[in-house]
């Protein structure tokens, strides 16, 4: 599924604010490759910085802020375009799907008319009629029930999940390369959530875009990721296919996430463990690691900056830990993780 | 939305009679409508008539069902300051040279309030921003009553000292039919512009705060994300939602211009509303005042109807049934 040429890639990403308290430096030296077709889930804790490098990519940051590196898509580092060029990239392109439906769609604006708006900045050779039928498929696609009708009603005429599908159908309607969906079930019902999530998936597959999953729910990636890659305190912390992330696991944070999420399977005898402490400060990191604070396995090696490490020759397994080789294998966690 | 409109004009009824009671009731005791004529020398029978007209013989709550019964068979009465004239022509009279500076003073004061609301918010903490911040303030902390006397001074006696002529006049109404276009704007610009910074101040700040709300809520980042120009994200999608806030200000504020505005008028020696409303009130001329009252209580009604009707046209979320 994975080709060679990388259809968006990250490179060293720096991303900071200033606010009164200090600069903020959510984003910190973030890597990240996205190849066409795939899906990649971006996890992390809230403040991780997976939702502002999500924003830098869509070129939607205030203009205050300050970015560095380089965001390459298709060979162009957008962040050299200028707003003109990125506008043509922006929902045509690389679209975008946001968190809290409810609040995502503009309430005087038909939802029909929003979705047709969207097809006919870019496209304008087509017609109105053209684009409200193009309009009506997608929503069908989406699973909205008698699109027919439901392409004239207002948001507020639309449950969460049918607000979700019609975010999904706006986004998917220029056939973007690239789909980026932040936290998009997380307001969601329990039981809407799998629908959606459902849903989104046919919409990959009807344009063939490259998903970046943005979540905290590891409980969802499993499902639906190709690779994962593991945010913590504005960097990456781990990177590697869905199976190698569930099953060895190479660092202590993404494991510490694994073990704080309670799963309906579980004997109920178990407890969970969550991970101690909060998530670091943006202004004023730990030293060091920015997950020692928390950290079990830590030693004073940690006081200093650990590399991603490659872990196989090939690069396809990638962790931030000083003791990465050195870790139980995730056979032992149990009593590793949850006697702690 | 009939049903609406007529369940929305029954609820004032009751508002409109325990509005007009207690003005009748404060009028009528804060002084004495024969004192004046003690000033003046006339006979048993002018006092007799003024007794018999506002039934003075009578206790208060007697006299308020009088002029009530009267009022709601269109019947103000006559106003004894002002010549015997009807009441009800009078107002009607005075209502349309108010209208001459509230109807222009209305747009030109919308226009500009949403225009400085927008830009200030779009460039939030800019010089611009600080600016139009600035002015607001300057135009809620100044008092009408100074700011139309400071105007009068500029352009009725420094601007005469400087360049020897005077732009505008700083008195009194003239009419197109009477004075011509010319004279008629000259006679217009100063009431105007002293209505305009004293409501543009705050309409602004509302304006402001509305669209700032509006450019920071989601669906204006999923405009952007949708790669649409700055320009349609904030004229359509941005203000299109932050004017439904604004829509009770203009409502309000409009009926008030229309119901005359008292202290500019009295400034300007404009013979509109709000003069007629003083006159009524300072020579104990209860018909003039009742009747001044009852037509600013029937504007601000209407108007906020009117403005609940937009509501619905605006914002597609609220049904009227």
């Amino acid at each position: 599924m994975t080709s060679t040429t990388p259809l968006l890639d990250i490179r060293d990403l720096t991303v900071s604010f200033k606010t009164d308290d200090g600069l903020v430096r959510a984003v910190n030296g973030v890597d990240l490759q996205m190849f066409p077709g795939e899906t990649l889930a971006v996890v992390g804790e809230s403040g991780s910085g997976k939702s502002v490098s999500a924003m830098a990519v869509m070129g939607l940051l205030p203009s205050y802020t300050q970015i560095e590196g380089s965001v390459e898509f298709e060979g162009t580092d957008l962040l050299k375009l200028s707003t003109r060029a990125m506008r043509k990239l922006q929902g045509n392109e690389i679209a975008m799907i946001f968190q809290d439906p409810m609040t995502a769609l503009n309430p005087v604006f038909t939802v029909g008319n929003q979705i047709i708006e969207g097809i006919r900045i870019h496209h304008p050779q087509i017609s109105k009629q053209a684009a409200r039928e193009r309009t009506i498929e997608l929503l069908a696609l989406v699973g909205i029930p008698e699109p027919r009708q439901r392409v004239d009603n207002y948001p507020h005429e639309f449950s969460g999940g049918m607000r979700q599908r019609a975010m999904i159908a706006l986004a998917i309607a220029n056939e973007p390369k690239l789909l980026i969906a932040d936290e998009p079930t997380t307001a969601l019902d329990v039981t809407i959530q799998a629908q959606v999530l459902e849903v989104m998936r046919t919409a990959q597959e009807a344009t063939g875009a490259a998903m970046m999953l943005i979540t905290h729910d590891l409980g969802l990636v499993a499902g639906v990721a190709d690779r994962v890659q593991v945010m913590y305190g504005g960097r990456v912390f781990e990177m590697s296919d869905t199976d190698t992330i569930f099953y060895r696991s190479r660092n202590p944070y993404t494991r510490g996430l694994m073990t704080s999420v309670p799963t309906a399977a579980a004997r109920t005898d178990d407890r969970l463990s969550p991970i101690p402490g909060a998530p670091p400060s943006a202004i004023n990191p730990p030293r060091g690691c920015v997950f020692r604070p928390r950290c079990q396995h830590a030693e004073d090696a940690c006081y200093e900056e650990p590399p991603l490490l490659a872990l196989d020759a090939t690069g396809r397994h990638l962790s931030r830990c000083h003791f990465a080789e050195e870790l139980p294998e995730l056979g032992a966690q149990d009593e590793l993780g949850r006697s702690a | 939305m009939f049903a609406y409109v007529v369940r929305r004009v029954l609820t004032t009824i009751p508002l409109l009679l325990i509005g007009t009671f207690l003005v009748f009731t404060l009028t009528a005791i804060s002084g004495d409508p024969l004192a004046r004529l003690a000033q003046l020398d006339v006979d048993q029978a002018a006092y007799d008539r003024l007794i018999d007209l506002y039934n003075l013989d009578q206790p208060i709550p007697q006299r308020y069902v009088s002029w009530l019964t009267s009022a709601v068979q269109g019947d103000m009465g006559p106003s004894p300051s002002q010549g015997g004239q009807q009441t009800f022509d009078l107002v009607l009279g005075r209502a349309l040279n108010t209208a001459r500076l509230a109807i222009p003073a209305f747009f030109i004061i919308a226009i500009t309030a949403v225009t400085l609301g927008v830009y200030s918010a779009v460039k939030q903490y800019s010089k611009l921003d600080y600016f139009v911040t600035g002015f607001s303030f300057l135009g809620i902390s100044l008092p009408t009553f100074v700011f139309g006397l400071l105007l009068q001074v500029i352009f009725g006696i420094w601007w005469f000292d400087w360049f020897g002529a005077r732009p505008f006049f700083v008195q009194g109404m003239r009419t197109v039919a009477q004075h011509g276009w010319l004279d008629m704007v000259r006679a217009h610009v100063l009431p105007i512009i002293t209505l305009w910074l004293v409501i543009t101040a705050s309409e602004s700040r509302f304006q402001r705060a509305a669209m700032l709300e509006v450019i920071n809520s989601d669906y204006i980042r999923t405009a952007r994300a949708k790669g649409l120009p700055r320009r349609t994200v904030i004229l359509k999608h941005g203000l299109r939602n932050a004017l439904i806030p604004l829509v009770t200000i203009w409502a309000i504020d409009f009926a008030l211009l229309l119901g005359g505005a008292v202290v500019t008028e009295t400034i300007f020696a404009w013979p509109g509303l709000g003069r007629l409303l003083l006159a009524g009130i300072f020579q104990q001329d209860l018909n003039l005042t009742m009747g001044v009252v009852v037509f600013i209580a029937a504007l601000v009604v209407v108007f906020n109807l009117i403005a609940d009707l937009l509501y619905g046209v605006l914002d597609p979320r609220i049904r009227y049934d």
